[in-house]
């Protein structure tokens, strides 16, 4: 099914419906991402104020999440949908799902920009090197997977997921810094903690992407990818 | 779908010059409900009445190809056609009770089969009414003509009068369509619970119907055979863009 076909239902209601939600979904996962750029910019510009708006924002992602998931009860009720609209509508219900879990990670790092500024012994922005490249790295799957959901597109997703093996390795990396330094110096613990927690919280964001993908896949090609390898996800899609 | 009781083998069937079938091959696993979805006209009530001969009886109607019933082709020359029907029964969209007494009518395929001791047409009538769900209201009523009762009992009467010579193969050419949501609902109750017992084929507009109730479902689109997969696999994943296109109410 290509996007140009959706709108070809006989129902021009049905088509219209359709289209309202996957508009939604894309208002939603424009918010998350704002959501997420937005804490990673707080926290490394000390910005309490975007930290606030941030958080503030959680609350119409949720309005959005429950919006959306209304809809599609109703047109399961109403419509009885098939095939790709089932589809369709069952990624959409997942993908949201994944979207405000992304959404509450960014507010973890907007709640330790607001925590950290308010510790007698400020941190800059810059002690946080170790995640910025996380940040980047997620912030890029996100959008890709995001992309991936507008487009019904897969030729993607298989870059989006191997991206999320870089970002677990990069994470894995950033504890046995921490670790080193903490035995380095006691003092470090509780700075380190911090960043533990948040390279967790970006880490997060990037399976929640990968979710996203498995969810793309099985809206176009109807095919279940969850629980496989890489390499067999890999196979499946150029096969 | 290893083991298969009906095969369609290239089949063809015109109406005069009108093709209504076009070279049809499939293959309809036994003890399991299949059903048949397809737009008007498509041929799938069509297909239906060729596996119990019905069309044998319109005049300018051409053959290619056969059916097999269990390896027997049902079109060969020395083919038994009535043999053939009790074997493959046959229920239609509008109940057709014939206008004598419940019994009489359940009975009606025994008697004419020469069985008339009335223990054995008993024994018989009440188990048919048993297995068509019918027994419970009307066991207290068996001589009031069949025509007193409502159409969705009438039509599990037929059912019961398809069932009592005990068929292999029970064709259903939309047998819920003329009846209200409550009647349709213990149709298809009745089908599952046949299912184990009797070979199902139904054709069906109501495409959730066919989704409730088949096992196997077929697509067919102006005389073909779309595409032939398990009920869930079709309604979820179809392989063919036109089914797609039709089981999701899109015009290609």
């Amino acid at each position: 099914m290509d996007v140009s076909k959706i709108g070809h239902h006989i129902s021009r209601k049905f088509n219209e419906e359709l289209e309202d939600i996957r508009n939604k979904v894309m208002i939603m996962g424009g918010l998350v991402e704002n959501q997420i750029d937005e804490a990673a910019t707080a926290l490394m510009n000390s910005d309490l104020e975007l930290a606030e708006k941030v958080i503030q924002q959680d609350s119409q992602v949720n309005q959005l999440e429950m919006q959306i998931d209304k809809e599609c009860t109703q047109i399961m009720a109403l419509r009885q949908p098939a095939a790709f609209d089932l589809r369709l509508l069952l990624s959409v219900i997942k993908t949201i799902n994944d979207l405000e879990r992304a959404g509450d990670e960014a507010i973890k790092i907007a709640e330790m920009a607001i925590h950290l500024n308010g510790m007698d012994h400020k941190h800059k922005g810059e002690d946080y090197y170790e995640i910025q490249h996380l940040v980047s790295m997620v912030k890029e799957m996100l959008h890709g997977a995001l992309d991936a959901f507008a487009r019904m597109n897969v030729d993607q997703v298989v870059a989006i997921t191997g991206q999320d093996q870089k970002v677990d390795r990069e994470y894995s990396s950033i504890i046995r810094q921490l670790i080193s330094r903490m035995m380095e110096d006691p003092r470090n613990v509780g700075r380190a903690l911090d960043v533990l927690w948040m390279a967790r919280a970006l880490e997060r964001i990037g399976d929640h992407a990968c979710n996203i993908c498995e969810h793309v896949i099985y809206m176009v090609r109807g095919e279940d990818v969850r629980h496989i390898s890489h390499e067999e996800l890999e196979r499946k899609i150029q096969g | 779908m290893n083991d298969c009781i009906v095969k369609v083998d290239n089949l063809s069937l015109f109406y005069g010059a009108k093709r209504a079938l076009h070279k049809v091959n499939m293959d309809i696993p036994r003890q399991r409900v299949t059903a048949f979805i397809g737009p008007s006209g498509c041929g799938k009530s069509s297909l239906l009445r060729c596996i119990n001969r019905l069309n044998d009886l319109l005049d300018d109607v051409k053959i290619d190809g056969s059916i097999f019933l269990d390896h027997q082709d049902i079109y060969a020359k020395s083919s038994n056609v009535p043999a053939l029907r009790r074997r493959v029964g046959m229920v239609f969209q509008r109940p057709n009770p014939f206008p004598k007494s419940i019994y009489e009518n359940v009975a009606y395929g025994l008697r004419i089969q020469g069985i008339n001791q009335r223990k054995t047409l008993d024994e018989k009538v009440e188990l048919a009414l048993r297995k068509a769900a019918l027994w419970d209201e009307a066991k207290d009523r068996l001589h009031d003509s069949a025509l007193n009762l409502s159409s969705g009992q009438q039509q599990r009467l037929v059912i019961a009068r398809a069932i009592t010579i005990e068929p292999e193969v029970l064709l259903l050419d939309e047998p819920a369509s003329a009846l209200d949501p409550i009647s349709t609902l213990k149709i298809e109750e009745l089908i599952s619970e046949l299912r184990n017992q009797y070979t199902i084929i139904i054709v069906t507009h109501n495409m959730q119907q066919a989704a409730r109730v088949s096992d196997v479902t077929a697509f067919m689109n102006k005389g073909e055979l779309i595409e032939i997969g398990t009920t869930s696999q079709l309604f979820t994943n179809p392989s063919k863009k036109q089914t797609e296109d039709y089981l999701t109410g899109r015009y290609s």
